[in-house]
């Protein structure tokens, strides 16, 4: 009996880390998430669901960090996806094929999917909207967590620039995990209040 | 020695041999179709000119060209403007991943001419812009 358990253990393991190899081949960024990929699923519990499709990862961080999809809600998804020729002020089109691969890996995986805390925190603040909310940032938890930051640490930081760019701060951001104890702001250091 | 092993080294020998003409290839192939649509000849010259041609940003007042994120010397890693997000370098010469794959070649040139100058680029500018990277 115990051998059983340490076979399907065993078999677990080779599941996992062949899925964090698949996911390791292409290129850098892929790279870097599927080494973080297995490690991640044994942090419970998780505010958010890390990034794991490969497409995703690669078109989006061309230019950004790769949000988590559990960050919104499908109804947001929905409608940032059908308007990338202006995302934001730039245009992100992409080819109809991956256009709807990418928008339909973040449907399936949005808060409403996700689970974790952060995401239901995500799904409380679109409750009390009768808008989809696009951008995270407007988002009541997200404004929570960062309205005591000064301008001069991110918007007037070179290094960080915008509220958008989870990644120059939280260390671990790539691994879905925002924790203030991961928080290292460039040029300041460690922030905790 | 297994014929598995013979075909592995041929296989491993052709794509050594293959993978340098794929480069070479995926800008011919895009020249190709700017030809077809009666493009021609490229001149790395007028590229070169236009990298750094300034264009009011739609929805801003701001000045941008294609050097505001990817630099005017293509040797140098890029910033994005917006994101602060690094660009690598786009010279072939410093990484060679670039100009590898028409599809990316045009997916980007569409993003990013639409973007930067508002309008997509003609198969001319596109020309002119390869052949200047590549000289880079």
């Amino acid at each position: 009996m115990k051998l059983r358990w340490l076979a399907a253990a065993m078999a677990a393991a080779v599941v996992g880390l062949s899925g964090t190899l698949a996911f390791s081949d292409s290129d850098r960024e892929g790279r870097e998430k599927g080494e973080r990929g297995w490690l991640a699923g044994l942090a419970a519990p998780t505010g958010v669901k890390p990034v794991d499709n490969h497409l995703y990862a690669a078109e989006c961080s061309s230019c950004h960090f790769a949000y988590q999809p559990g960050l919104l809600p499908e109804a947001s998804w929905r409608e940032l996806m059908a308007n990338l020729s202006d995302h934001f002020g730039e245009n992100a089109e992409l080819t109809p094929e991956t256009q709807k691969l990418l928008t339909d890996y973040l449907i399936q995986n949005a808060a409403e999917q996700d689970g974790g805390w952060l995401a239901r925190d995500v799904l409380r603040d679109a409750d009390k909207r009768t808008e989809p909310v696009i951008r995270i940032t407007e988002t009541a938890f997200f404004i929570h967590e960062h309205d005591e930051l000064p301008q001069r640490v991110w918007r007037d930081n070179p290094k960080v620039g915008s509220m958008s760019n989870c990644s120059a701060c939280h260390t671990k951001a790539d691994n879905a995990s925002f924790d203030e104890h991961q928080v290292s702001i460039p040029g300041v250091g460690r922030w905790e209040d | 020695m297994y014929i598995q092993h013979l075909i592995a080294i041929v296989v491993g020998l052709l794509a050594i041999v293959a993978l340098p003409e794929a480069r070479a290839d995926a800008v011919a192939d895009a020249q190709a179709g700017y030809q077809a649509q009666g493009a021609g000849p490229f001149d790395a010259q007028a590229g070169a000119r236009r990298w750094t041609e300034n264009h009011t940003e739609a929805g801003t007042d701001k000045q941008i060209s294609c050097a505001s994120c990817h630099r005017q010397d293509l040797r140098q890693p890029g910033q994005h403007v917006r994101t602060l997000k690094p660009i690598e370098p786009m010279s072939p010469a410093v990484n060679p991943q670039r100009l590898t794959d028409v599809k990316k070649i045009e997916k980007w040139f569409l993003r990013n001419c639409k973007g930067t100058w508002g309008r997509e680029c003609t198969a001319q500018e596109k020309g002119d812009f390869l052949v200047y990277i590549q000289s880079q």
